[in-house]
């Protein structure tokens, strides 16, 4: 029992590293937007160009940040919480609060929400489907934000499965829990 | 089973399983899709319904408003990771430090500076409470009256443009983002010049509260003025130019906060600020935020979505319905609600749960949508300072030093307090400081059905979308 949930927590280091490495690489994506958003202004205002391809690709930026750093979110604890009463449970009623919102809540929400949108991911794919509309000509192909859907739920998927491996190694006494232990510093959040 | 008590059932379940502390966007979700799933087996819910989902989630990530938020938070931690916020307030105090209180118009210029740009009270109080405070102590100021200023200062943030928050309600509302930005402006502005008007009557009455400091003599006062015109100048007048873009229509939000972020950039970079990963903790910090929002909004929309499906709003109507008639018992009875709630609820959840089950009321009712905006935006401000719950003292009391009590901080408070009630009598007195032009109508069930439609953001033909008006 002790050997196996010590191998999970291995297993579940290797998540949190690799979550943290994704939302490492895309939290760039937020300066490079306010380049391009800034660059995409400045040509329209000074020059009277617009590519509407280059508007297109705007949301994809915040689309990735929020999408993919929910799983790096989820790590920190900093997805809201209304702790009125949790504070009076303890280390050990947390865990046993976090493990029932885990298995229970958590992770059907994100594999509902990955099988609902990985089809609509792969057809758009296979289709060609770009984000044109009514009021836009772009050919900007639509699966990249379509498929930001299934991936973001699936590493927030991982990330909970590590949390409750984290949960239950506590619970059994194999392992502290260190919630939050990632805040280098919390200052600048809430 | 009555149907009709499925939407007071899914509310009250609400209640309870997000008291239990799990966070609050899968809550959310889940009790919506238990509901769904329950509603389906019953009978009572429509499941085609719940398609119009994905049309909420494309509108979300292609909404140019909830673009430009990340923009402006971005611009705002980097502004305080990278010290240009300090360097600001240290040469405003050193400016202003002669005159009594000098410190504390410093404190409430930079801290609104910051707060309008962060748009978040926890951050700014934070750090106005880890910058300025200490500075002020030192300089043997009142505590009561310096934790006061840091906390209207940083909570400021529910109110100045191009605040997050006013972003987040002008998209819950559904108004043009850029009428909210132009009737906040005065009374966020009036607020400010009560606080530093407050600030000039108590330290000219009793100047022990805040003593002059001695600086060096006159020689060195040209230079002083040059170093504060610097430091505190170029941020500053960043802030003040986009502001200004936007007020008058030169830039969109978005593009303004774009051009926010690289003039902040560009001035860390200058002051050679931006290593030692600052600018990257800026960055996470930054998408922390906006994923936890973002999924706490994509929770609550979920949640919204299937309570309509139980006719969830017309239950909460026939609440309101027992009120005496009018606007005016609506508009207390929403504003005392939001205010006590703010005790126990964060900005975000009190915009994502509550404000889009009162909105479609209030339009019934004919109430202008851009003041009630800017009034919820006070109240919650008022709200979120109010002893002994208000966030924003809790955030003070966590950066404060152990010498400060918390009877201090909550003494401290009450003159601001003040200054909040009477902004709220002067907007219901004259409502005029924060209407739009726009004639006022009774919006019809059929409008309201309308704006409550996901917008067809990226209308790509969706076959399986329901019919509505059928349900």
């Amino acid at each position: 029992m002790k050997r196996a949930l010590l191998a999970a927590l291995k297993v579940a280091d290797r998540v949190d590293q690799a979550n943290r490495q994704l939302a490492f690489l895309v939290r760039w994506g937020l300066l490079a937007n306010a380049v391009l958003i800034a660059g995409n202004a400045v040509s329209r205002k000074l020059f009277g160009i617009a590519s509407s391809s280059m508007y297109d690709v705007q949301p994809h930026f915040f689309a990735a940040a929020v999408l993919l750093m929910a799983a790096y979110t989820l790590k920190r604890d900093e997805h809201v919480r209304i702790d009125v009463f949790s504070g009076l449970l303890g280390p050990r009623g947390m865990a046993w609060l976090d493990l029932a919102g885990l298995l229970l809540v958590l992770l059907p929400l994100c594999a509902a929400a990955v099988w609902v949108t990985w089809p609509q991911a792969v057809a758009s794919f296979m289709t060609g489907e770009t984000r044109a509309s009514r009021e836009s000509l772009s050919e900007f192909p639509a699966w990249i934000m379509k498929g930001m859907l299934p991936l973001g739920f699936f590493s927030l998927a991982t990330q909970g499965t590590a949390e409750a491996v984290r949960c239950v190694a506590f619970l059994a006494g194999v392992a502290p829990r260190p919630l939050g232990i990632e805040h280098p510093d919390r200052r600048g959040l809430a | 089973m009555n149907p009709e008590l499925l939407a007071p059932l899914m509310f009250t379940t609400l209640v309870v399983v997000l008291l239990a502390g799990f966070p609050v966007a899968f809550s959310l979700a889940a009790v919506a899709a238990a509901f769904a799933v329950l509603g389906v087996a019953l009978g009572q819910f429509n499941p085609p319904f719940l398609l119009a989902m994905s049309l909420r989630v494309q509108g979300i990530f292609n909404s140019d408003n909830f673009l430009a938020a990340p923009l402006f938070v971005l611009m705002g931690l980097i502004l305080e990771r990278s010290g240009v916020a300090e360097d600001t307030l240290l040469a405003l105090g050193r400016l202003f430090g002669r005159a009594p209180g000098g410190l504390l118009y410093a404190t409430i210029i930079v801290g609104a500076g910051l707060s309008a740009i962060t748009g978040f009270v926890s951050a700014s109080v934070i750090a106005m409470g880890l910058i300025a405070l200490p500075a002020m102590l030192k300089a043997g100021y009142d505590a009561r009256l310096a934790t006061g200023s840091i906390a209207a200062a940083g909570t400021l943030a529910q109110m100045l443009p191009p605040s997050l928050v006013l972003i987040v309600l002008a998209e819950q509302v559904e108004v043009p983002l850029i009428d909210i930005f132009h009737a906040v402006l005065l009374p966020s502005a009036m607020l400010v010049g009560l606080y530093l008007v407050f600030v000039l009557v108590a330290t000219a009455w009793l100047p022990r509260l805040a003593p002059p400091i001695s600086t060096q003599g006159e020689s060195s006062r040209m230079r002083m003025w040059l170093q504060a015109a610097s430091a505190a100048g170029v941020p500053l007048g960043l802030i003040l130019l986009i502001l200004a873009s936007i007020y008058f229509g030169v830039a969109t939000p978005t593009e303004g906060g774009a051009i926010g972020v690289c003039g902040a950039v560009a001035i860390g970079a200058a002051r050679k600020r931006l290593a030692q990963g600052r600018l990257s903790q800026a960055l996470t910090n930054t998408g922390v935020l906006c994923s936890s929002v973002i999924f706490l909004l994509l929770g609550a929309s979920f949640f919204t979505l299937v309570f309509r499906g139980f006719d969830g709003p017309v239950w909460i109507e026939g609440l309101f319905s027992h009120l005496p008639q009018g606007q005016l018992p609506f508009l207390v009875a929403v504003t005392a609600g939001i205010f006590l709630l703010g005790f126990f609820l964060d900005f975000f959840e009190i915009a994502f749960i509550v404000v889009p089950l009162i909105a479609p009321v209030a339009r019934k009712l004919g109430v202008d949508m851009v003041w009630l905006t800017v009034m919820i935006a006070v109240v919650l401000q008022t709200s979120f300072m109010h002893p002994p719950f208000g966030i924003a003292l809790y955030n003070l009391r966590s950066v404060a030093p152990a010498t400060v009590r918390t009877t201090q901080i909550y003494v401290g408070a009450i003159p601001f307090l003040a200054i909040q009630l009477l902004m709220v009598v002067l907007l219901v007195v004259f409502p005029g400081l924060a209407a739009t032009d726009q004639v006022q109508h009774r919006a019809t069930q059929q409008e309201i059905d309308d704006a409550l439609r996901p917008p067809p953001a990226n209308p790509v033909p969706d076959p399986g979308l329901p019919d509505f008006e059928k349900k």
